[in-house]
This record gives C-alpha cells, sequence and structure tokens, in this order.
C-alpha cells in the first residue's frame, strides 16, 4: 500500500513543474466515475465506482455542483488532506479491483477493456511491457488528458526496478493506483 | 505494544497522504509564468472568420488529442473519447469540424442545458442518473426551451424570457414522507392512483347524488356540499401523500386542488346560503360541481402523462411540454421550484435577493458598492439617504419592483389585496406596492427597471412585470455580453481572466448573428471558444488573457482584465502627450527608478507621482458619488466595468502597500 502510494507520489515529484491553474480543482466525483465508465464499462452500462467509496455521501467532498436553498457554486474542489485521503481510499480500491480483474473480472467491464487489460496481465513478460501495451492501457484509463512527458515518466517507472519483475496484480494495481492519483486525471484542465 | 505499533502504522499512512496531498497542491498551485507578447499570437483568428487551424497547441497528436478529449466530454455532455470513437478519424479533421461533429450528437443538448443551468447559477454535477434525467433538469423552463430551440435552429434567446412553456419532470419513484402502512409496499404509481380515485369519488358521489332520476332535497344536497367542503382540506393533504414537495409546488402553482373548490365554494354559496329551500337550483349546483371536477379531472389527466413508466425522456428534446391549457394558464413562469427555495423574498428585503439575482446572473453584476453618480432628483428612503446603501440599491430597488407581485414561492399576487412572503407576513399590496412608486410629475408610474445610472436616466431601461424585464433583457447588450462572458467561464475556465476587448469582440458577432438566428450564433461562439488559445493551453495561467482583440495592444499596455476598461472610458481624457491631471491610463512600464510598474503619472509640479498615491487617488475617484471629482467625470461607465476597475485598482493599492511584486 505505501509502496504504491510512494509511486504515485514520486511520479508527481520527479515531473517537470506544471504550471496547472493556480488554485485548480478537482473534477469531482460524478465527472471522475463518468470519465472512467465511458471509457472503461459497457455501453450505456456504467460502472459501480461507488461501492469503493469509503462511506456514503462523502462524494461531495471532492468537488460538486449539486447544492439545494441556494445558488450553485463549485464546492469542496480544492485539495486538502481530507479530500486527498477519500480519493486515496476510493482509487486505491478501483486500481485493485482492475489487477484482480485480471483473474476474473470485478467489474461490469467492456471488451476493448478487458482486451488491453488482458495483455498487461502478462506482465512480467515482455509482451506485457510494450510499447503498444502500455500505451494501451494508459490511453484506456488516463484517456488523453495528460501530455506524452506524464506518460514517459509513468512508463519508465514502471519498467524500472521497482517493478519490471513484480507479479502483474501489484503492478496494474500500482498502475492504474499511479495514472488515477495524476493531477491531470484528477484535476480540472 | 500491538495498539501502540498500529497507531504509528496509521500515523504513517496519514503522513503519506498528506505528503501527496501537499504534492498535488503544489502542483495545482503551479508556476505563474510572465507575460509576453509572443506568448500572444495576434488577433484572434476566429473573430476574423479564418479557419481554426488544424492542429491544436501543445505536442503535436498527443496535444490535438487532449483537445478533441477536452471538447468531446464539453460538448457531449460530459462523455469523453471511448473505445466507440475513432480517434485517428478524428485527428485527421480541422478543429471546427470536430467541434461542429461533436455539436451535431445528441447529447450536445445535455451540454446546453448544463450550460444554461450553470447561466442560471444551478448547474449540477449531471443531468443524469442511471441514464434518466434528475429532476432539477425539468426544473428550469427557460433553459429547457432555449436548450430545445438551439437543437432545432430555433430562439436560443429564449433563456431570457422569464414566462413561457412549462416542463413537468417524470413523477416520483418515492415518496420522501412515509405512507401509510397499508400502502408501503405498492408501488409508486398505484399509490397516486388510488389516492386520486378517493379524491374523484368524492365529486363522483356529489355528481351522481345531484343528477340523479329524483333530485335530491335542496337542503340535503347543501348540507352534503358543505361538509365535502369543510373536508376539503383533509381530502387534499391524503391526495398529496402521493406526491412530493416539487409536484405539490406544480399543483399548488396550477390550482389543481383550490379552484374546483373555489368553483364549488362559490355556487353553494349562491345557491345554499340566504336562499329559500325552493328556491335553490339543485342543476345548477350539480354542473358548477361538474365544472370543478372537469377542470380537476383534466389537470390530474396532464400530470399522469408524466408518470415514468410512459414518460422517461432519452434527451433534452424529448422533454414535453406540459399543456397549460389544463391549468387555465397560457405561460408557465420560469422560476421553479430550486429557485422558489434559493431566492425567497421577505417581508423585509421584499423582493431584493430576486433583484440581485438577475442582476448577477443576467447582467453579470455582482454589486459591489462603488459609489454612484449622484441622482438629479433626491432620494428619499433610508437606502437613498445613506451614500454607501445607495451604492447597491439605486439598482437593486427597481430591480426588485420586477418581482413586486410575486410573493411566497413567487405565486402572483397581482391580483389580490394581500401579498404573502415567504416568511409567512403579508401586506396590504396597495401600500406596499407604493415601495415602488415614481414621484409625482415622473413620466413613469413605478421605479421599476435596469438602471444604469441614477443620474442619466436616459441609459435606463424602465418597466413594469417580470414580462418587460425578459424585453428589456433580450434588447439589452449586457445580458448578451454577460452570456458570452459566461460561456467563456464554462469553457475555458471559471477563474480564466478574459480581456475586455475580446469579449466585447465575442460579443458584437454574437449579436450580429442572434439578429439573424441565436442558435447559430450561439454554436459559432461555441467554435469561436474552442478554437481560442486560452481553450488550448494546458496548464493556462489564470492571470493571462490568451486571446486578444483584433489590433489589441499588448506591449506596454495595462494588465489584460482592465486595458480595455481604460481604453474605453478613460483612455479620451488620459492619454496622448498631455494626459489629464498628467496620468496616463493607457500604458503601463516601470517608474523611473522603480521596478513595479504602474501608470506613467506626473503631479502639477511635474516630479513623478509614486504608483502608491496614483492608486489611492483612483480607488478614490471611482468611489466617490462627488460628481464634480468622480471618474469619468460626465458620462455613465457600465456599472459592471466600474465594478471591475475598481475592484482592481483596489487589488493593486493594496499589493502596492505591501511593496509585493505584481
Amino acid at each position: 500500500m505505501i509502496r504504491r502510494l510512494f509511486a504515485a507520489a514520486a511520479l508527481c515529484l520527479c515531473l517537470p513543474p506544471l504550471a496547472l491553474a493556480e488554485g485548480a480543482q478537482f473534477k469531482g466525483w460524478s465527472a471522475i466515475s463518468r470519465e472512467l465508465s465511458t471509457r472503461l464499462a459497457k455501453p450505456g452500462i456504467p460502472l459501480d465506482l461507488d461501492q469503493f467509496m469509503p462511506a456514503e455521501d462523502v462524494d461531495g467532498l471532492l468537488g460538486t455542483w449539486n447544492g439545494f436553498g441556494d445558488e450553485h457554486s463549485f464546492k469542496n474542489g480544492a485539495p486538502n488532506s481530507v479530500n486527498m485521503m477519500i480519493w486515496r481510499v476510493a482509487l486505491s480500491g478501483f486500481a485493485k479491483s482492475v489487477a484482480a480483474s485480471c483473474k476474473s473480472p470485478q467489474l461490469e467491464f467492456g471488451a476493448p477493456f478487458l482486451a488491453t487489460l488482458r495483455e498487461l496481465c502478462a506482465w512480467p513478460a515482455a509482451a506485457a511491457k510494450s510499447e503498444d501495451v502500455l500505451q494501451a492501457y494508459w490511453f484506456a484509463v488516463m484517456g488523453y488528458n495528460a501530455p506524452e512527458s506524464e506518460y514517459r515518466a509513468w512508463r519508465d517507472f514502471f519498467l524500472g526496478a521497482s517493478y519490471r519483475d513484480r507479479p502483474a496484480a501489484e503492478t496494474i494495481d500500482a498502475m492504474t493506483f499511479a495514472i488515477t492519483m495524476n493531477p491531470y486525471f484528477l484535476l480540472q484542465p | 505494544m500491538d495498539v501502540i505499533a498500529r497507531i504509528a502504522r496509521l500515523l504513517a499512512a496519514a503522513r503519506n497522504v498528506a505528503l501527496l496531498a501537499l504534492t498535488l497542491s503544489a502542483l495545482a498551485a503551479g508556476r505563474l509564468a510572465a507575460e509576453t507578447p509572443a506568448d500572444l499570437p495576434g488577433a484572434l483568428q476566429a473573430l476574423q472568420d479564418r479557419a481554426p487551424s488544424a492542429t491544436a497547441s501543445g505536442d503535436g497528436a498527443w496535444g490535438k488529442r487532449w483537445w478533441i478529449e477536452k471538447t468531446a466530454r464539453l460538448l457531449r455532455g460530459g462523455e469523453g473519447l471511448g473505445p466507440a470513437d475513432d480517434v485517428d478519424a478524428l485527428l485527421r479533421l480541422p478543429e471546427e469540424e470536430i467541434a461542429r461533429r461533436f455539436m451535431a450528437d445528441r447529447r450536445f443538448g445535455d451540454t446546453i442545458l448544463d450550460f444554461n443551468m450553470y447561466f442560471l447559477g444551478f448547474k449540477i454535477d449531471s443531468l443524469k442518473q442511471d441514464g434518466l434525467y434528475r429532476r432539477n433538469a425539468f426544473d428550469f423552463p427557460n433553459a429547457v426551451a432555449s436548450a430545445q430551440a438551439l437543437l432545432t435552429g430555433g430562439d436560443y434567446l429564449k433563456l431570457f424570457d422569464l414566462k413561457g412553456p412549462f416542463y413537468m419532470a417524470p413523477l416520483p419513484l418515492e415518496f420522501d414522507d412515509p405512507l401509510p402502512a397499508n400502502e408501503t409496499r405498492l408501488p409508486a404509481e398505484t399509490v397516486r392512483i388510488k389516492a386520486i380515485d378517493e379524491v374523484e369519488a368524492v365529486y363522483t358521489r356529489l355528481i351522481a347524488m345531484g343528477s340523479g332520476p329524483v333530485p335530491p332535497a335542496a337542503d340535503d344536497f347543501c348540507y352534503e356540499i358543505e361538509k365535502v367542503l369543510e373536508g376539503s382540506s383533509a381530502m387534499h393533504t391524503r391526495l398529496l401523500r402521493a406526491f412530493n414537495d416539487p409536484e405539490i409546488f406544480v399543483l399548488r402553482r396550477g390550482q389543481v386542488l383550490t379552484r374546483p373548490m373555489e368553483i364549488i365554494a362559490r355556487a353553494y354559496h349562491s345557491e345554499c346560503e340566504g336562499k329559500a329551500e325552493a328556491k335553490v337550483d339543485v342543476k345548477h349546483l350539480t354542473a358548477e360541481i361538474r365544472r370543478a371536477f372537469d377542470y380537476f379531472y383534466r389537470v390530474i389527466g396532464e400530470v399522469l402523462k408524466h408518470e415514468p413508466s410512459n414518460y422517461r425522456p432519452q434527451s433534452v428534446l424529448d422533454f414535453r411540454q406540459f399543456d397549460l391549457g389544463a391549468f387555465g394558464m397560457k405561460t408557465w413562469l420560469a422560476f421553479g421550484w430550486e429557485q422558489s427555495n434559493a431566492l425567497k423574498n421577505s417581508s423585509t428585503n421584499f423582493n431584493r435577493k430576486r433583484g440581485a439575482y438577475v442582476l448577477k446572473r443576467f447582467f453579470c453584476d455582482d454589486l459591489t458598492p462603488v459609489g454612484f453618480d449622484t441622482p438629479k432628483e433626491h432620494v428619499a428612503g433610508a437606502h437613498g439617504s445613506d451614500t454607501t446603501c445607495y451604492a447597491c440599491h439605486y439598482k437593486l430597488d427597481p430591480m426588485a419592483g420586477f418581482f413586486r407581485n410575486l410573493g411566497a414561492d413567487f405565486y402572483n399576487y397581482g391580483r389580490a389585496l394581500m401579498v404573502v412572503f415567504d416568511d409567512d407576513a403579508n401586506s396590504d399590496r396597495t401600500k406596499y406596492e407604493t415601495n415602488w412608486a415614481a414621484a409625482p410629475g415622473s413620466p413613469r408610474k413605478w421605479n421599476v427597471g435596469y438602471i444604469r445610472s441614477p443620474r442619466w436616466e436616459d441609459a435606463n431601461a424602465y418597466g413594469n412585470g417580470v414580462g418587460d424585464l425578459s424585453r428589456i433583457m433580450r434588447a439589452s447588450p449586457e445580458p448578451k455580453r454577460c452570456l458570452m462572458k459566461r460561456l467563456y467561464q464554462y469553457l475555458v475556465a471559471e477563474d480564466q481572466a478574459i480581456d475586455g476587448a475580446y469579449l466585447d469582440a465575442l460579443t458584437r458577432k454574437f449579436e450580429a448573428e442572434a439578429a439573424v438566428n441565436s442558435s447559430t450564433a450561439m454554436k459559432n461562439a461555441i467554435v469561436r471558444i474552442v478554437s481560442s488559445n486560452a481553450y488550448r493551453k494546458q496548464d493556462a495561467d489564470p492571470r493571462r488573457c490568451y486571446d486578444r482583440a483584433p489590433r489589441a495592444k499588448s506591449e506596454g499596455a495595462p494588465p489584460c482584465s482592465v486595458a480595455y476598461i481604460l481604453e474605453k472610458n478613460c483612455a479620451q481624457c488620459h492619454s496622448g502627450a498631455e494626459p489629464s491631471g498628467g496620468l496616463e491610463l493607457t500604458k503601463w512600464t516601470a517608474p523611473p527608478g522603480g521596478t513595479m510598474p504602474s501608470f506613467p503619472h506626473r503631479g502639477a509640479d511635474g516630479k513623478t507621482v509614486t504608483p502608491h498615491e496614483t492608486f489611492a487617488r483612483l480607488v478614490e475617484r471611482l468611489s466617490t458619488s462627488d460628481p464634480a471629482r468622480r471618474m469619468p467625470k460626465q458620462m455613465a461607465m457600465p456599472s459592471q466595468e466600474r465594478q471591475a476597475l475598481f475592484l482592481w485598482a483596489q487589488e493593486e493599492h493594496t499589493r502596492l502597500a505591501k511593496g509585493a511584486a505584481p
């Protein structure tokens, strides 16, 4: 767990400094859930990602437009230690679920994503480390939210000493977690 | 020992999460790059009617894919690229064509409805849940009508119409309040039918009694009617168990329950009270009960068309217009359930909250108090004699006047003797309305309108009711500029700086095109913004203006957020070789011996005035109400621009006082 967390943090720290919008805010749980469903799920069947939330009704703490009784503004979108903890819990649960899907799908994934995942499930075999496989997995989860430099840093980290010989489940778990904790994934563009 | 070890592990985990949070926060805060003319690639291409370039900024194909993903998400109701999208094919297309393809997708209707709700200040995270539209999506009829119009090439500016069609949401599948024990297992639709049948049984029993082969004794019939009238409140409460608050709001505004009872009560009073039994017209009583029942039956029939079993709209175009004829209405007030809760009036604020809402949302006027032009006539009342208050109230109160007949829940009390407020207080309507009565001799009856200047009345737009407000919004330039500003914020970022000249250029183009077709104008405005430099800039600096109007000067000009305001309102006197007061407001340079840039400013003695002093004077001259000192002299400056300039000058003044860098 801590190893994966450091992997994500190290990736963030070793990347070139970003000039993301000052005070950029999270997209919010609703938007992230929709993005993941659009990319990974069967058409028209959203992934049940709420199961990974640590408690009910905390999704509003990750950034939300919803409200009642007053005009709506985007609330709770600024990163802080509380919402980071919630993101970490939710997305690590998701990452584990993806990794466990090498044996049997844990979520209603669509066929294109399962095909991409299956190739990566051969890790640490050489075939799973090809540029095509890694890039396909990156795009499948990240979409096109991040610049190429982010992908290269992610790829190089996992091809490096930390993970190149680790089992597939552990590596895919960490890979997915690193992508979904990336600021380009979580923050508004 | 084990407990201590667990706590230590917990602390270590928390520390790591905090480390990650700090990392992300630092990344989010980012670096703020200095603005250089080289980063501002000349005139805005889309405003010059040039086709947008084929590639997005950023690193080649990756950059363009980023642009496509972002644009897909924005223009397809939140749905980005998925496995079904042929990204390689999209990569080969010019950006404008990609944007127009996304706008031809049926999900674009969700984008427009979402944007309209954002414009109105009531955006939600997602219009749909589990594939079905949430109730909120139906709650802003002007937003829906406008979105439907955009999809069909109609009048997008229906967004400014505060009266129009009504779209009822599908009826609820669950109830907020508990049901009686014998109904808890019944489907919602069954409960509704049961509740409605109970009410219908009351009507049909009376009708059967009055129209039977043997007419009832008049006294008996009147007695039965009296019992129904006395029990009507309880009967309605029982009926309402089958609905939730948003539907009850609709039933109340449509007088679905009260109007039939009023019809029966009137007939009862005319036939059963003070009349000899022999003269009671049972047929008339029966006919009136039947009329009341017909009204109830027709409305309920219309309401039941929204049962989820047969009404499940899949796109914005599927939203059906409610037959307002059933309510005996032609138009429905655009302020629905949620706005009635958010914009409550009271016996003390009258309708000022509603007025402030309209100024903020439709005119982009945040009511920053920055003084005012002294009125030519003395202003009475507490807010007139206190200049600090009057800085907002001169425009807030006349705007609130448009809503003066709309009491609690926006219910129209225009024909009633009393007006009831949301705080349950009430007031004699005639006396209450004098708050907006124009002074004797005034060319108008009411001081109700959109007030640009309390001194220059010719600049203002006056009216009476909400219909007039819609007319004023359609005719005024401010709401269209506000629309373009919000569209930019929606598509680019809420906090992204925007050059006023660029915004004006966008607005002018939109206005010209909207005069022909407002839907086309809106789509073109979207294309312009998604082709803009700011939109295409990854990791944009929110304090920079990435887009400038054609022929805009950037080198040596004041900061982009105010340059245009200064050019438009101040440059006439404060520019050139001998600017008024020695203050040049179109240039921005570091003073001799100084490092922080400011306006060139020389005093009467020829010596350089310090930037700190320059800004102190600027703030004072912008906010004073003294016509001899207030700037710009003898001319009305749009209050939105005065507010923006004042806030900026105040910020600069504070910054200089702290000795901070720009």
